[in-house]
């Protein structure tokens, strides 16, 4: 599974999710690609108007996106599913 | 003449008059680099000292504990980074009502294996000491909680904030912005270490500000140089908008309590006004100031209002200044849901605002609840 995560650094929602995120990446082997919605190219990933923006793929195909702020548990259950 | 009716004071505000008279003169006068040692230098230095005094005196604090910065944003960086090098602890507590210039920096850090952790608030915003108390720690480096914030105008209640953290731990460093606060509400400074401010929130020019340091806080400069007013940041002192400070400081020093409380009616006034509407609600909590004053009109997008009030000469804000290039207010959305954040427009009052220009504000208030579409 590849993990996407956009943030801002201006944004206090992604600052609680980066240590939701470390602690997956700590956690599991999934791969995460971290992008900045200031300084990166995120033009495909369709953002709308909440940050951070998580995106879960599974062979190359979005299976789940989430917005905002979401727990561990949350995060962790979307994983285990779909492994 | 079009009609321009500006309230927007906590975005910025317009240079005084009085002082960009005073600054004209220091201008012509006063050009020389108050370094320099020939009686030119020593002019100019000597207008900065009674600038010092002017601004130190109004705070209580010694003539050396003030540093001279471009304004909030510099002096909040200033903190955050400076602090690192000299310590090994890696928390910093805050809030998420803090300005940009707090949340950029604490995330580079957190970038770089900082912890960063939000305080709880309660209902009407305030910081709930509880919860403090629980994330206070011996790896706690700082905590940094503004005095006023920006969007919804809630006045912290930073005096216990500050005396917990003391009473927990002498050596966790407390920084507040008080961008927002100065000039409208007395400051105690207490037990706080580091408080920064900008020059253009107190009817002065941008590129001016401070940071109030107590004498025995080392910080590591962002900007190494000569000793300028202080080792802690350098370049050639500006003359004239170090007096431009000092004079904007005039502005308000004896006059704070019959201000708030003009400007408490203005509030008053609007917030009578609507509770007429049951489709407005009032974001901003009962620890307010009143120069803030934050609401949804649900259902209707905070752009679109902006605009409509913007095309008819009326000059609100979606959110504070510093942040508008985003969709939508994360500080009203982690406060009441997205439906408000999505809906939420800024009014800030001054002292100036009159009650005509507040009159116009409702006029067309009214327009736009019975019409609704620019």
């Amino acid at each position: 599974m590849e993990i996407v995560k956009i943030g801002s650094m201006t944004c206090t929602s992604c600052i609680i999710m980066n240590n939701v995120i470390n602690k997956i990446k700590n956690n599991y082997s999934v791969e995460v690609r971290e992008l900045d919605y200031d300084f990166d190219d995120i033009d495909e990933y369709h953002v709308g108007k909440i940050l951070p923006v998580i995106i879960f793929y599974k062979d190359d195909i979005e299976i789940k996106r989430l917005e905002g702020e979401h727990s561990y548990k949350e995060i962790e259950g979307i994983i285990n599913e779909e492994d | 003449m079009k009609r321009k009716v500006y309230l927007d004071y906590s975005a910025t505000t317009m240079v005084d008059s009085s002082v960009l008279e005073s600054v004209n003169e220091i201008v012509k006068t006063s050009y020389a680099n108050p370094n320099s040692v020939h009686d030119l230098g020593i002019n100019s230095k000597s207008v900065i000292d009674k600038s010092i005094e002017n601004i130190t005196n109004y705070f209580g604090i010694d003539k050396d504990e003030i540093i001279f910065t471009s304004g909030s944003s510099e002096s909040n960086n200033t903190v955050i980074k400076g602090l690192i090098e000299r310590s090994n602890r890696k928390k910093i507590i805050t809030t998420y009502q803090e300005h940009s210039s707090i949340i950029s920096p604490l995330s580079y850090l957190q970038s770089k294996g900082y912890i960063v952790e939000f305080v709880k608030l309660d209902s009407n915003g305030l910081v709930d000491i509880d919860d403090l108390r629980s994330k206070l720690d011996s790896n706690t480096l700082l905590v940094s909680i503004c005095l006023v914030s920006s969007e919804l105008g809630i006045l912290f209640n930073t005096s216990e904030v500050f005396e917990v953290v003391k009473e927990y731990d002498k050596e966790i460093y407390t920084h507040s912005d008080i961008t927002q606060a100065l000039g409208k509400v007395k400051i105690n400074l207490g037990n706080i270490d580091m408080a920064s401010f900008s020059g253009h929130k107190i009817y002065t020019f941008k590129g001016i500000g401070g940071l109030i340091k107590k004498k025995n806080i080392k910080l590591v400069p962002l900007i190494h140089g000569g000793s300028s007013t202080t080792i802690f940041r350098s370049g050639t002192p500006s003359t004239e908008l170090i007096y431009s400070l000092s004079c904007a400081f005039d502005l308000f020093k004896d006059s704070i309590d019959n201000k708030y409380d003009y400007v408490f009616k203005l509030n008053n006034k609007i917030r009578c006004y609507l509770s007429k509407y049951d489709d407005i609600v009032i974001n901003s909590t009962e620890n307010s100031i009143p120069h803030i004053l934050n609401f949804s009109i649900i259902g209707r997008n905070s752009s679109d209002t902006q605009k409509y009030f913007n095309d008819r000469g009326i000059y609100i804000s979606t959110k504070s200044a510093c942040s508008s290039d985003k969709n939508m207010s994360m500080v009203v959305k982690n406060m009441y849901g997205e439906e408000r954040a999505i809906s939420s427009v800024r009014v800030s009052l001054s002292y100036r605002t009159t009650l005509e220009e507040v009159d116009c504000f409702l006029e067309v208030l009214k327009e736009y609840m019975n019409n609704g579409n620019s």
